[in-house]
């Protein structure tokens, strides 16, 4: 099926891509469908497109490639919602905020997104009494020097 | 928006499969069971504003993408 995209244009995705959020997002509790698009090939990021909101795209990463140790104990309400039995099923992802006009970029590693990856479900799940915070800096660009 | 009093050990019903509970009052703060579905989420009001807001920013990207100095703009970014 064809989806309108502002960032991608139209684009061609099958059906088996789509990853159903029956919550929605917060914020966005009305997206209950989106897509990943790749950005780079083995790149540990990827965007996560609405597939009925054509502006809403959102960037997100695999966080134990981009921050090292991250442990996450995901809450049992959110693995039954998510139907996953096993941590085979299970996938774990991080969204990512530009700040600053994109000279610092941060990772909510309070909100994960946990994926079902067998049945294509997913869901925002927010961490209770973690130590982690919604801005973990992950890389800030130098700031030019001034002559 | 509906507004009841409850004492102790007293609860609420909401829709069919809901229930609010009084646990414990001590001083100025209330103790809350929540009994919900599996598929809807409770969590504190400032946690999920908070978390509603970031989600708002994060989906604020530029129309060009610069992350760590690569292009993220795949209609001209280089291919492959």
């Amino acid at each position: 099926m064809q989806i309108k995209t502002m960032r991608f244009g139209d684009i061609e995705i099958a059906a088996e891509q789509v990853i159903n959020f029956p919550a929605g997002l917060p914020g966005f509790p009305e997206q209950k469908r989106f897509v990943p698009v790749e950005y780079r090939n083995e790149s540990p990021l990827f965007f996560l497109q609405a597939v009925d909101l054509p502006e809403l795209a959102f960037i997100i990463g695999d966080p134990f490639k981009i921050i090292g140790n991250y442990v996450v104990d995901i809450p049992k309400e959110d693995l039954e919602a998510l139907e996953i039995e096993t941590s085979e099923e299970a996938s774990v992802y991080v969204i990512l905020t530009l700040r600053q006009g994109g000279k610092v970029i941060t990772a909510n590693l309070v909100a994960p997104l946990i994926i079902n990856t067998v049945k294509k479900i997913g869901r925002q799940s927010i961490l209770f009494n973690s130590p982690y915070n919604s801005r973990f800096p992950l890389y800030t660009q130098p700031q030019a020097q001034a002559k | 928006m509906l507004v009841l009093t409850r004492r102790i050990g007293e609860s609420l019903v909401i829709g069919d499969e809901i229930e609010v509970s009084i646990v414990e009052i001590r001083g100025d703060q209330v103790r809350i069971a929540v009994n919900a579905p599996r598929n809807i989420s409770v969590h504190r009001k400032e946690v999920y504003e908070l978390i509603q807001q970031e989600n708002r920013e994060a989906a604020c990207l530029p129309a060009e993408l610069n992350l760590a100095g690569i292009i993220l703009d795949p209609q001209k970014g280089e291919k492959g």
